[in-house]
């Protein structure tokens, strides 16, 4: 019976929100728990299940149709490849060109998402037929008790005993204070709390029900769970990963659930006495099955259809503008890959869709500047501990666990750490003699401190910043001298391990394919904030939500490095000597370029170097312009030097909720070779990562590409997509009310439930599209690499990312659709 | 030089605040363009206005509003050293703040409501502090009460910020009876509500101890002192800009200033100065233990504040006026500033935490309270957790009494028209009886046709929704603004004149027969505010319920409806 309430728990935790602490905060796909679901089935099931809306609403949908974001044609095909119901009707009365207008029109009513589960299911009961408003009751008391006892660092008191599990924290309390903790003190309900969490559950839950019940316990598990999305989501993501938190704390669902059950159980037995109608009974028959369940019936509204044609007509709609552009592209490009072309600089930058525009400009300023998309840690998995660090951070994929560390250490000891104290926000104003005394003397400084960040902002220690982490006087440990393991890692890397992930950054981006130039800079990304706890939400998805920095030095240095390229040369890739790596860090919210290990670029190469430095001073400028025609209150016409102050001013400014859009507006993927992009503007849409398919024959390096691009890629784009769709049940809402609870994560007020995903100020200017994943290879080889991992072939064949093959012999275009690849009917038709 | 009047600073946000009103709601630039130019002229102002007080031209303001029988209504406006000092941190504090927001609001639906609601405010706060007179300082409070409300119920469309905004209301609304009374009594006992002719008389100290005691409740309650706390923690729901503003800088200072202007009047009871002493130094200890459980950042900061608060009543009760000016700008500016830069907690804390030259956590006070033996330290961990029960404590003592009259009296959980109706009833049986017993019968009009008149506005507009809602109980939020905004406007300004606001006709119409009420004897008095303002808490749930909340779907069809089921 006890292993049962752990299962029923474990199944339940699949359907709560899957997101760690602010810290670590790491873009995934909101619904993973539905992707064993086609996408529009697994969406309509979540959507009943949590109260969500599918679809933008059908008013927005006609807007974007009147303004030429939906195109005509796209409806037609979306109505012509539709299965639904409607999509049936429409085909078979109207004509195909009246068919926007039978979407436009206001015959199909209007629809909201139904109330989910939460509400309507079994435990909403206690208030429909009792009207016991358990939530209000016991949220706010469960919440700060959770709050209390997770803290890493906002409270001044530390909860007593946080090293024992939270059921014996609450536990304690009640028995040895001589006041209530209200409910949990009261005398019929005390007992529980001295047997096993699951005792208590099971206790409470079969006098609830009633008897013989056992069934249904699961559900009303989840309805309680689902009730707090953001806490249960917590408690079962710090469960099983409690490493996340600096300080950890040992927890588990289940106690939360008994604690939860507990206080319910007191406030019925005060309000309705001992003797009340379990919930289950011969009036009252046990409710039916739920959305994710397969004997589920899910039933889809006509406005919800129309919304479902209009998205699929959004969808196309981009779909065939990039179609063409890319088409046209390829037949226009300017010819430059002459055989004897030797190139100027090479420069890889993240795939990142904000390097998107930086590489276009730069490329501009000279035909001999070559740029690659690689996954912006290099291939460098590692953790990291930087000079001032006081423990390393992994610098790697979500999915990739590293097993070496880099570590930082200065070479000249001279310079002193920088001072990190603010005296406003650090503790001391808080207790009542020091605060007594620092208001009386700092405070008025603080209204000047105010006058000043507003009217001239400038940087200050609150702000955060990748650039802070650039150090001249530092270097990295790179190479392993021993083979002990220290914490579980190595301390560097063998010259072996660092010709591996050389090796696969230069061939898997097709570098090798052609001439290697003198300089070669490897750009990582990161960002600067101030007053954004979703600081890490910005920096390099790829170096899991942090900046790129000692990713990209790392695998400049190991390239550079001799033993390396000798080992290189035996396995066929020649590095001349002549050519030299260089590491830096591009701010993608400043604009802002720094370069690693200047002092040991040789003589040599010293003018290259400024020239290569010049040039990327004038993309920067260009990116920034680009940048700011975006952010409604600052002119497009902007000079490119009024435009990095314009973005470097917004880094700083503590009244600015959006320092960059970051990915909003992702679109798309490309992974192919750079000439089929080359110079068009993709609008910081597209994710573009290079890959050479004439030097894949096999397609393995394609698979392992995908393996980490489809999930990453596809868990940036669908988070945003589903937050944008609904900011308040996938998203955090507005970011302006926002309380930071515990330092792990942001609630509304202050005894709200934690908030999940994306604030409304990074999703609303975001299009809700699908990834569309564009691969130049051939279809075979393409289905191949998708099919080598289960995990890509889910993502693909549920169609959560949209996938595209060009081939890249004769440029058709070919589409996944069940089970396999299809030519693209309608292109095949016009050309 | 011509001395410019001081009535013009609160005019010019109210007028600003109406200007907004004006505009489209989507013409978010000529919004702003209107709060700023407002904001800046309103900060010169009043810089202007201090430098002409320190320079000795006398700006006071006395204007007689209207008469009625004997009754004459007076709006005084002076400056001091005090309502300078309050007057200046409320300008610069406020403009920074409505500077801050233009950009943190950009695109923010719903700002045209928080930049008239913040006007609002700055003009009800003016008035405040340049009030000469009580009952003009009851007006100012009651603009301050309001906004409040509205800003704390920003996000509307969410259950708790609701909840809350209510919460606090009925906690204001509380204290606005000791206010309103203490400002009858005092007129009783003065012949003046006049601030600078009271400090001329002597009264004797039990004479003026009802008086004190109510000023304290009042004060204590805006303040968020002991046992009212609580409500400071719950009201951080709007946008942070205007949490900063409210319950960091200016509006939890209230109670301070209004404890300064009356402390000629309460100065003279010991009694009071050691109740006052006492009420600060239990908020100042309880509240700073409160604050260090607290592992929210702006539960924390509130605490701090209110701690603060405390300590500047126990200044107050010693004489220590100066100190505790000192002391209300270090601490509104630091708290301001404290909340604005709240969102960078994280990324500061866990930069120290990770900081190789800082080892660890940043020191959070371990020191005392690890040392209590256990069963202590739980005992403080559990009270402090549950804020010493301070919210028990006051719906115990009194919350209860509304509620109770809420559900049985006013049928709260009927529908609309019937709360409203009894409510306009009870309002005409309260009329009369006072004329009755009076034998005053016109002083009575003002009042009646004032509720009337709202009352009829407060039924047009329910009646502008669909018959199906309007029969609807109410028992839970309806959330029904989001697509009915029409008559949720007329409803909530039926509401505000029928529950007495100032500037409303009820509101000198209530003055007068609250006037008429003393001269009969305080218990009369008592119970026609009482009810008066239990009628204000009543009519705030149910329009509260009816209007705000999350929307439902209650715009689709009742086909569309069963579709759904
Ligand atoms: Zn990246």
């Amino acid at each position: 019976m006890t292993t049962t309430i752990k299962d029923s728990l474990s199944r339940v935790a699949r359907w709560v929100p899957h997101q760690g602490p602010l810290k670590d905060f790491i873009h995934h796909n909101t619904l993973h728990a539905f992707q064993e679901f086609p996408f529009v089935e697994g969406c309509l099931r979540a959507s009943r299940l949590y109260g969500a809306w599918t679809f933008l609403p059908l008013s927005t949908y006609r807007d974007l149709f009147r303004n030429g974001e939906v195109s005509e044609l796209a409806v037609r095909e979306s109505v012509e490849e539709s299965d639904l119901p409607l999509a049936r009707e429409l085909r078979e009365r109207q004509p195909s060109d009246s068919w926007s207008r039978g979407l436009l029109s206001d015959q199909w009513g209007d629809y909201a998402p139904a109330p989910g589960v939460a509400e309507t299911g079994l435990r909403s009961r206690w208030r429909s037929r009792h009207r016991l408003k358990l939530n209000h009751r016991i949220h706010p008391k469960l919440f700060r008790l959770l709050g209390q006892f997770f803290d890493q660092g906002i409270a001044m008191w530390e909860a007593p005993h946080p090293e024992c599990r939270l059921y014996d924290f609450v536990r304690d309390l009640v028995v040895k204070s001589w006041m209530p903790l209200r409910p949990w003190s009261s005398s019929p309900v005390r007992g529980l709390l001295e047997g096993t969490p699951e005792h208590a559950i099971e206790t409470v839950l079969l006098r609830f029900l009633g008897p013989n019940s056992e069934p249904y316990f699961e559900r009303y598990l989840l309805e309680m769970c689902l009730a707090h999305p953001g806490w249960s989501g917590m408690v079962s993501e710090l469960e099983h990963h409690p490493e996340h938190l600096l300080d950890p704390r040992r927890v588990s669902l289940t106690e939360v659930c008994a604690l939860e059950l507990i206080a319910e159980y007191a406030y019925i037995l005060m309000d309705l006495g001992a003797d009340f109608e379990p919930l289950i009974g011969p009036e009252n028959p046990p409710p039916g099955p739920l959305p994710y369940q397969p004997d589920y019936q899910l039933e889809i509204t006509k406005p919800e259809q129309v919304a479902c044609l209009w998205q699929h007509a959004f969808e196309r709609s981009y779909r065939l503008g990039l179609i063409d552009l890319l088409r046209e592209h390829r037949i226009n490009r300017p010819l430059f890959a002459l055989p004897d072309y030797a190139p100027k600089f090479q420069a890889f930058f993240c795939i990142d869709d904000r390097e998107g525009s930086l590489r276009r400009h730069l490329e501009a300023q000279d035909p001999g500047i070559e740029t690659f998309g690689f996954a912006g840690f290099f291939g460098v998995d590692c953790v990291y501990q930087g000079v001032d660090d006081a423990f390393p951070s992994k610098q790697c994929p979500d999915p990739v666990h590293p097993k070496h560390r880099i570590r930082e250490f200065r070479v000249d000891s001279r310079r002193d750490a920088k001072s990190l104290h603010h005296p406003e926000i650090h503790d001391d104003s808080h207790s009542l003699v020091r605060g007594f005394v620092i208001s009386q003397t700092l405070g008025l400084w603080s209204a000047v401190k105010l006058a000043l960040s507003i009217f001239h902002p400038s940087l200050n220690p609150l702000a955060t910043s990748s650039l802070q982490k650039v150090d001249d006087t530092s270097t990295l440990e790179l190479h392993r001298t021993s083979e002990s393991e220290e914490e579980g890692f190595f301390s560097g890397y063998s010259y072996e391990e660092m010709a591996d992930r050389v090796e696969r950054v230069l061939l898997s981006s097709g570098l090798t394919a052609g001439p290697m130039a003198r300089l070669i800079l490897f750009a990582g990304h990161g960002a600067s904030s101030i007053n954004n706890p979703y600081f890490s939400a910005y920096d390099c998805g790829a170096c899991g939500g942090r900046g790129g920095g000692p990713n990209a030095r790392a695998v400049a240095m190991m390239a550079n490095r001799p033993e390396v390229r000798e080992l290189l040369r035996l396995r066929g890739i020649d590095i001349p000597v002549s050519t030299w790596f260089l590491g830096s860090l591009h701010d993608t919210t400043r604009d802002e370029m720094r370069y690693f290990d200047v002092e040991a670029i040789p003589p040599s190469h010293r003018e290259l170097f400024f020239e290569l430095q010049g040039l990327m001073e004038i993309a920067v400028g260009l990116n920034a312009k680009e940048r700011c025609g975006r952010f409604a209150n600052i002119s497009p016409k902007i000079d490119p030097r009024d435009a990095i102050l314009a973005v470097r001013r917004r880094s700083v400014s503590i009244f600015e909720p959006r320092p960059e859009l970051n990915h909003a507006t992702n679109a798309a993927c490309i992974v192919g070779r750079r000439w089929m992009t080359r110079g068009l503007s993709l609008n910081r849409r597209c994710f573009l990562n290079s890959y050479e398919p004439s030097l894949d024959p096999d397609g393995t390096i394609l698979a392992s590409l995908l393996s980490a691009l489809v999930p990453v890629g596809g868990g940036i784009n669908l988070e945003y997509y589903f937050s944008r769709l609904d900011p308040e049940v996938y998203g955090a809402g507005s970011k302006l009310p926002h309380n930071i609870q515990g330092l792990i994560g942001v609630i509304n007020g202050t005894e709200g439930d934690l908030l999940t995903g994306l604030p409304t100020q990074m999703t609303e200017v975001h299009d809700p599209l699908r990834l569309l994943l564009i691969v130049e290879q051939t279809p075979e080889l393409a289905l191949k690499a998708i099919q080598a991992s289960a995990e890509v072939e889910q993502w693909v064949s549920h169609h959560w990312v949209q996938f595209l093959c060009w081939d890249y012999y004769n440029g058709t275009w070919h589409e996944f659709r069940q089970e396999g690849f299809h030519p693209l009917a309608i292109l095949e038709a016009v050309s | 030089m011509i001395s410019l009047p001081l009535y013009l600073a609160p005019l010019l946000c109210l007028f600003g605040s109406c200007l907004i009103g004006l505009v489209p709601w989507r013409d978010e630039r000529r919004i702003h363009q209107v709060a700023l130019i407002v904001a800046t002229l309103f900060v010169a102002l009043s810089l202007l206005q201090i430098g002409q007080w320190l320079a000795g031209i006398s700006a006071s303001v006395r204007e007689t509003i209207f008469t009625w029988g004997s009754y004459r209504f007076e709006f005084t406006l002076a400056m001091d050293r005090i309502a300078a000092v309050f007057f200046l941190v409320t300008a610069v504090l406020g403009g920074l703040v409505i500077r801050f927001s233009q950009y943190y609001m950009h695109r923010e639906p719903g700002q045209k409501r928080f930049f008239a609601t913040m006007l609002i405010f700055m003009g009800g706060m003016t008035i405040v502090v340049l009030a000469g007179d009580i009952v003009t300082l009851f007006t100012g409070w009651e603009l301050v009460g309001i906004g409040s409300f509205l800003l704390i119920g920003f996000y509307r469309h969410r259950e708790w910020p609701v909840r809350n905004a209510l919460k606090v209301y009925s906690i204001y609304r509380v204290c606005d009876v000791g206010l309103l009374i203490a400002a009858y009594e005092e007129h009783r006992l003065f012949g003046t509500g006049n601030f600078s002719e009271q400090g001329l008389q002597a009264i004797s100290a039990q004479a003026v101890l009802p008086i004190a005691l109510l000023i304290l409740l009042s004060a204590a309650g805006k303040s968020g002192q002991f046992p009212f706390s609580f409500w400071v923690a719950r009201a951080m729901e709007g946008p942070t800009p205007s949490s900063a503003i409210f319950y960091g800088a200016i509006s939890i200072h209230v109670g301070v200033f209004l404890l300064m202007r009356t402390m000629p009047v309460w100065e003279v009871s010991e009694i009071a100065r050691v109740c006052i002493a006492v009420v600060g130094l239990v908020t100042a200890v309880v509240t700073t233990i409160v604050g260090h459980v607290q592992s929210n950042i702006k539960g924390r900061i509130g605490y701090a504040s209110v701690a603060q608060v405390g300590l500047m009543f126990v200044e107050l009760a010693l004489g220590l006026e100066t100190l505790a000016l000192i002391h209300f700008v270090g601490n509104a500016s630091l708290r301001c500033y404290q909340l604005l830069v709240s969102p960078s907690v994280v990324a500061y804390i866990l930069r120290l935490q990770s900081s190789a030259t800082e080892k660890g956590r940043p020191g959070p006070d371990r020191t005392l309270e690890s040392r209590l033996f256990p069963k202590l330290r739980a005992t403080l961990y559990v009270c402090a957790t549950q804020e010493f029960f301070m919210e028990f404590i006051v719906n115990r003592v009194f919350l209860e009494i509304p509620q109770w009259t809420a559900r049985h009296i006013m049928a709260e959980n009927s529908t609309i028209l019937n709360v409203w109706t009894r409510s306009f009833l009870l309002n005409l049986f309260l009329v009369g009886g006072v004329s009755w017993a009076g034998r005053d019968y016109t002083t009575a009009l003002p009042f009646t046709l004032g509720v009337g008149v709202s009352y009829l506005i407060g039924v047009v507009g329910i009646y502008l929704l669909p018959r199906r809602l309007r029969q609807q109980s109410l028992d839970h939020l309806e959330g029904l603004s989001a697509h009915y905004s029409l008559s949720a406007r007329l409803v909530f300004i039926s509401f505000l004149g029928m529950s007495g606001f100032p500037i409303t006709p009820a509101f000198w119409g209530a003055d007068m027969l609250l006037a008429e009420c003393m001269k009969i004897g305080l218990p009369v008095a008592l119970l026609f505010s009482g009810t008066f303002f239990l009628n204000g808490i009543v009519l705030a749930r149910t329009f509260t319920r009816l209007y705000l909340g999350p929307a439902g779907h209650h715009h689709l069809s009742r086909p569309e409806l069963e579709a759904r089921t």
